[in-house]
């Protein structure tokens, strides 16, 4: 899929199953340093856990402190179905980056942060979707209990609308993807099966 | 990672236990519980399984990792406290970390490892395949499905690891998905895991040869009646 981004052969780049961010980058990958598909897929695949060892490092070190976080970073660097995920070039070392980045700006309350998390979940696996929207709906009800704690309009509008955005922008991307390749104004493949009857 | 997410279910049990639990805990175990649940029903609801391989379960146990290590230096330093033999402990799990990262990097390069073997395999598998086949180099439109990415390209290749199709420029086999429109023009697969059914039958294949490769048998089929004879 990387090599026929890198051609602009866009039928065969994408695939709904596949969600828009790991295709994007694996082509850019090929395109940019002229490598092949696999080295592009294991590239981006090991990029990916290694840049979830930072918000993971951040998380831990603000519940735990300092040894703590180093310790954490070393087992995501070695556990072996994350290590043979990125040996491999599948995007699953992406949900690790996904994941703690919602789970960091939840905790400290960073919604650029957590925005960032829901806009990799979002376009990355097509059942993600359903995730993200679930975290979404439930970060807002967190914040709606504890409104009174939030005195600043401004920040409290950043704190919903934030997350909103990256949720929306990975939306759109993998909606638009979905559409062009089924027809369908759908997040994802999978509803197109289950709202069988309705569209 | 199962190993961690047991270490890290304890280290959260002790810690609501002995009440160290605090507020910001609560929210990322909220994050991960929901996590858990929203894709245990969506496999419910979409798919009818209860069960999906660890590649969908064990990621969201990323944000738990802190606990993990927070446990395993619980247990250290308590264990530190009743022997000498754990002042020893810190250096060792790290000389270890060390090595087990040095075989992750490199095993592909150690005789005798699996993926050694996997990776020889596949070097021939290319090579006797590309010196085989005569056939078209794609096949004429494409055919799209949700289910499943596809490729004109052939040959069509059934094999341990899709790198070989990747390599040939041809496209590995989704017979689940296109059924005799994908059958595999070679198959070249673990012996022991060689299966054929309804659809790839065995009578249409021609056994060509059985090399091994750091005592792993594998069998090299060519489909009877195609180009690449």
């Amino acid at each position: 899929m990387a090599e026929h981004f890198a051609r602009g052969e866009w039928e065969l780049a994408y695939h709904p199953r596949f969600g828009v961010l790991f295709p994007t980058l694996c082509g850019l990958t090929v395109k940019a340093f002229g490598v092949g598909g696999d080295t592009a897929v294991q590239s981006v695949a090991i990029g990916l856990l290694a840049l979830s060892a930072i918000p993971l490092w951040f998380l831990t070190r603000e519940l735990f402190g300092v040894t703590v976080a180093w310790w954490a970073v070393a087992l995501l660097l070695t556990v072996n179905d994350f290590t043979a995920h990125a040996m491999d070039g599948i995007r699953d070392t992406g949900k690790c980056l996904g994941f703690a980045l919602v789970a960091y700006g939840a905790v400290v309350k960073r919604p650029l942060v957590l925005a960032l998390g829901m806009a990799v979940l979002v376009s990355l696996a097509s059942y993600l979707f359903a995730v993200a929207a679930v975290l979404l709906l439930a970060w807002w009800l967190y914040l709606a209990l504890g409104e009174r704690q939030e005195q600043a309009s401004t920040r409290r509008l950043g704190l919903y609308g934030w997350p909103l955005a990256g949720f929306a922008i990975g939306t759109a991307a993998v909606t638009y993807m979905t559409h062009a390749y089924t027809g369908h104004w759908l997040p994802a493949p999978q509803y197109i099966k289950l709202l069988g009857a309705y569209l | 990672m199962i190993a961690l997410l047991a270490i890290a279910a304890l280290a959260i049990a002790y810690r609501i236990k002995t009440r160290r639990l605090t507020r910001a805990e609560g929210i990322l175990l909220a994050v991960f519980a929901i996590v858990y649940v929203t894709i245990a029903l969506q496999m419910a609801i979409c798919d009818h399984k209860a069960y999906a391989d660890m590649r969908y379960w064990g990621q969201g146990g990323t944000v738990l990792l802190g606990y993990a290590a927070w446990g395993l230096l619980e247990l250290g330093k308590a264990w530190s406290g009743k022997s000498g033999l754990a002042k020893c402990l810190m250096p060792a799990v790290t000389g270890l970390f060390a090595v087990y990262l040095l075989v992750m990097v490199f095993k592909a390069q150690i005789p005798g490892s699996r993926r050694h073997a996997n990776m020889a395999a596949c070097d021939y598998a290319v090579e006797r395949i590309r010196a085989d086949w005569q056939g078209p180099t794609a096949d004429a439109g494409n055919i799209f499905t949700i289910g499943e990415y596809h490729q004109p390209n052939r040959p069509v290749v059934r094999a341990h690891t899709a790198r070989v199709a990747y390599l040939l420029g041809g496209r590995k086999e989704s017979v689940l998905h296109f059924g005799a429109a994908d059958l595999p023009d070679y198959i070249f697969e673990d012996r022991r895991k060689l299966k054929f059914d309804g659809l790839v039958r065995a009578q249409d294949y021609q056994l060509i040869e059985e090399p091994e490769f750091e005592g792993r048998r594998f069998a090299f089929y060519r489909r009877i009646g195609e180009a690449g004879q």
